[in-house]
Parts: structure tokens; C-alpha cells; sequence
């Protein structure tokens, strides 16, 4: 979400499009993608450039998204903006274009869940009005995505919402049931790090294809090449949490701080100056994302607090705040 | 979009009025901090049977 003094458009409907017949289509694993990126940010807006490829005649053009590059390590993230890592991006599309020459460019998607607007900002639609007229950006449309909230299965619709820039137009289109779902998977899973894995399945615009997988397997699956084992402390996103939560911790506890490992669980500890101790237990399994944390007081009194992986430092915080009660 | 969270007494030795409060005013604080926004509606329900168990279920949304 950007400010300027943009005075802002609503999208026309793609149906009063007059320009050459254009299709836009997507690989069905994108939203899988898309859907992991957030699950790394679950509080602060993301994004990503996508990639694919462009394919034109004297009557119409096709446009085929089939990847995207990821916000990179040093993208600007909070709940109300995303600045992507632009070297990063650079760095990476200068690799797909090793892979394929053909590679393009050809939108970008950010999402919105963690602050509940529905819409792009006004400066969102100014910055992409801005690059579709750029001469330096090739293509003659922009596709632009927005993730509105973060479904709890796959099944649901209505969470990513896609729109059409054009070059030289002074408006933009939202693309209903005319983005297609269709089979093309990347060729840079390698570059952007999306490996296809489980694909599930997304029928024409959006809507499923009766699937109701449930999101927590598929979050697990990230890396499943990486993490044949299935356990959690294995996965990438169990590692970058065990990261996080020791900085936490460490900031809570100083030196105070031990990490243990009991039937495949990890257990982070930290003890208080007045003997207590705050202990939180992680999942086995990459398709388990409970938490429990434990207060135990030096007069052996304790509380246990359950809680989604996601609400685990809220959980911490109301832990920490207890001690006085025990 | 909730969040939800299961405190249990494990030792069954505490005041769990000033368990909920305590843990319900701190949630409740840190969700308008950490979130710049109030929780749309909220609730915390607690049983005291032989073992004491409150749910918090914070709604987001």
C-alpha cells in the first residue's frame, strides 16, 4: 500500500476492454506459491514480480504467468506497506533470463490481509499506471494482484483478486472469470525457489476444482525435497521460527536461554530472575502448527498455554505478564 | 479470521480470576498494539471442573 497524492480509480470491468483480444493465464500452482510467501509474513504485506512469458500474433496476445520472484531478504515489510528487495528481484531475474531468454516481467501481486483493505491504495494504482507506460518495461499490460485475506483452506475463493494495466489506457480492468488457471508449470523453481511439489488443483478464476485441502499440509510441504522427513525443526519454516523465537528469547532472558530436543520435539527455555521459567514446545510434524507454552513458577505451579503457531508470541507475552501469579 | 488460546492450571493451586483477567488484559493489549487495531469482538469462557481450562478466542475480523 503506497500514499501519494494520486487521486485513485475503481478497475472497469474487462468485458469494455476494445483493445486487440488479449488472454491471461496463469499456472495453477501460482496461488500455492503465493499462499507460502504470506505464510512467512502472516502480519505484514508481501508481494512478488511475476514472471512468464508473452505470446503475440497480428490478432490477439497471451499472456502466461507461471512464477513469480519472491519479495527478497531485504524487502520492507509492515502492515501497511511492502517495498520488495529490488536487488534481490534484479539478481534473480537476471538468472531466469540464463534459464530462458524469453522470460518476461509481466506484473506483480502484494497482498492486503493484514490490514484489511479490499482495494489497491491510490498510490498502488498510480505506481502501476506508472510502469506500464514505462519504455524500459517491455510488455504492453501490467498484471496486477491483490491477496484481500488469507484463506484457511484452498478451496476458498475470492482471496486474490487479479487486474489488468495497459499501456497507454487511463484506466484498469479487474479480471473476473477472464484469468484462466491452467497447466504450465515453472521452469524456474530453482531461481525463485518454488518448487511445484503437491500441485493443487485451481479451475477458471479463482473457483477450485472440488479439492479441500487443508492449508496446514501444504504450508508443511514447502520444501519437500529438502525435508523428506516430514519433521517440523526441518522445514524451512521451522527453522526461521526456532530463529525468530531465539532472538525472542534472548531478548527476554539474556543468556537465560536453553534449547533441547525430546522425541523429535524442540523445546526453547528460558528462566526469570525469580525462578520461574517460560518453556515453549514446538511441533513434530509440518502438518501440526500448535504450540504450547508452558509457566512454571519455582514453587513448581504452572500454566500451560495452547495456541496456532502463528499467535505463538502473543501467547509468550501473556505467559510473561503471569509471572507474578503463580 | 481468530485467534484462539487454551490456558489450562496445570497444579490447580491458582486464583484463575486473576488468571483470566490477567491473561485476557494482556492479550487483549497486545492485539491493540501489535495489530493498531481493537478486536472486533472477543470472548473468554472458563469451566471449573477438576481441572481449570479457559478459551480465549480473540476475533480478528
Amino acid at each position: 500500500m503506497r500514499r501519494t497524492s494520486y487521486s485513485g480509480l475503481c478497475p472497469v470491468n474487462f468485458a469494455e476492454y476494445e483493445g486487440k483480444p488479449v488472454s491471461v493465464l496463469m499456472d495453477q500452482s501460482v496461488p500455492t506459491f503465493v499462499l507460502r510467501e504470506l505464510a512467512k509474513h502472516p502480519r505484514c504485506e508481501e508481494g512478488g514480480k511475476y514472471l512468464g512469458f508473452i505470446e503475440s500474433d497480428r490478432e490477439s496476445t497471451r499472456i502466461v504467468v507461471t512464477d513469480f520472484l519472491p519479495g527478497g531478504p531485504n524487502a520492507k515489510r509492515t502492515q501497511v506497506e511492502f517495498l520488495p528487495d529490488g536487488d534481490f528481484q534484479e539478481q534473480l531475474f537476471r538468472q531466469a533470463e540464463r534459464v530462458d531468454s524469453r522470460v518476461e516481467h509481466l506484473g506483480s501481486w502484494h497482498s492486503h490481509h493484514c490490514n484489511g483493505l479490499q482495494t489497491f491504495s491510490e498510490g498502488d494504482v498510480a505506481g502501476y499506471l506508472k510502469t506500464v507506460n514505462k519504455p524500459q518495461y517491455r510488455p504492453d499490460f501490467f498484471l496486477a494482484s491483490l491477496v484481500t485475506r488469507m484463506p484457511s483452506t484452498l478451496a476458498e475463493t475470492d482471496w486474490l483478486h487479479h487486474f489488468l494495466f495497459t499501456r497507454g489506457g487511463d484506466c484498469f480492468y479487474a479480471l473476473h472469470h477472464q484469468l484462466n488457471y491452467i497447466n504450465s508449470p515453472t521452469t524456474f523453481g530453482e531461481i525463485t525457489g518454488h518448487t511445484p511439489g503437491h500441485r493443487v488443483g485451481f479451475g477458471p478464476a479463482g473457483r477450485d476444482d472440488g479439492g479441500t485441502s487443508s492449508l496446514k499440509p501444504d504450508l508443511g510441504e514447502r520444501l519437500p525435497q529438502k525435508n523428506a522427513s516430514g519433521l517440523w525443526y526441518e522445514s524451512e519454516i521451522g527453522r526461521q521460527i526456532l530463529a525468530d523465537d531465539r532472538i525472542f528469547f534472548l531478548q527476554a532472558f539474556g543468556a537465560e536461554v536453553r534449547a533441547t530436543r525430546t522425541g523429535g520435539r524442540i523445546k526453547l527455555a528460558g528462566a526469570c530472575i525469580d525462578g520461574s521459567a517460560i518453556v515453549i514446545t514446538y511441533p513434530a510434524a509440518i502438518d501440526d502448527d500448535f504450540v504450547e507454552i508452558v509457566l512454571k513458577s519455582a514453587r513448581n505451579r504452572a500454566v500451560s498455554i495452547s495456541c496456532c503457531i502463528s499467535e505463538r508470541e502473543v501467547a509468550l507475552k501473556g505467559a510473561l505478564c503471569m509471572q507474578g501469579l503463580l | 479470521m481468530h485467534a484462539r488460546f487454551v490456558v489450562i492450571d496445570r497444579t490447580r493451586e491458582l486464583d484463575h480470576h486473576s488468571v483470566v483477567t490477567k491473561f485476557w488484559n494482556c492479550v487483549s493489549e497486545l492485539y491493540v498494539l501489535d495489530r493498531q487495531r481493537l478486536p472486533a469482538e472477543s470472548q473468554a469462557t472458563s469451566s471449573t471442573g477438576s481441572i481449570f481450562v479457559a478459551q480465549y478466542e480473540v476475533f480478528l475480523s
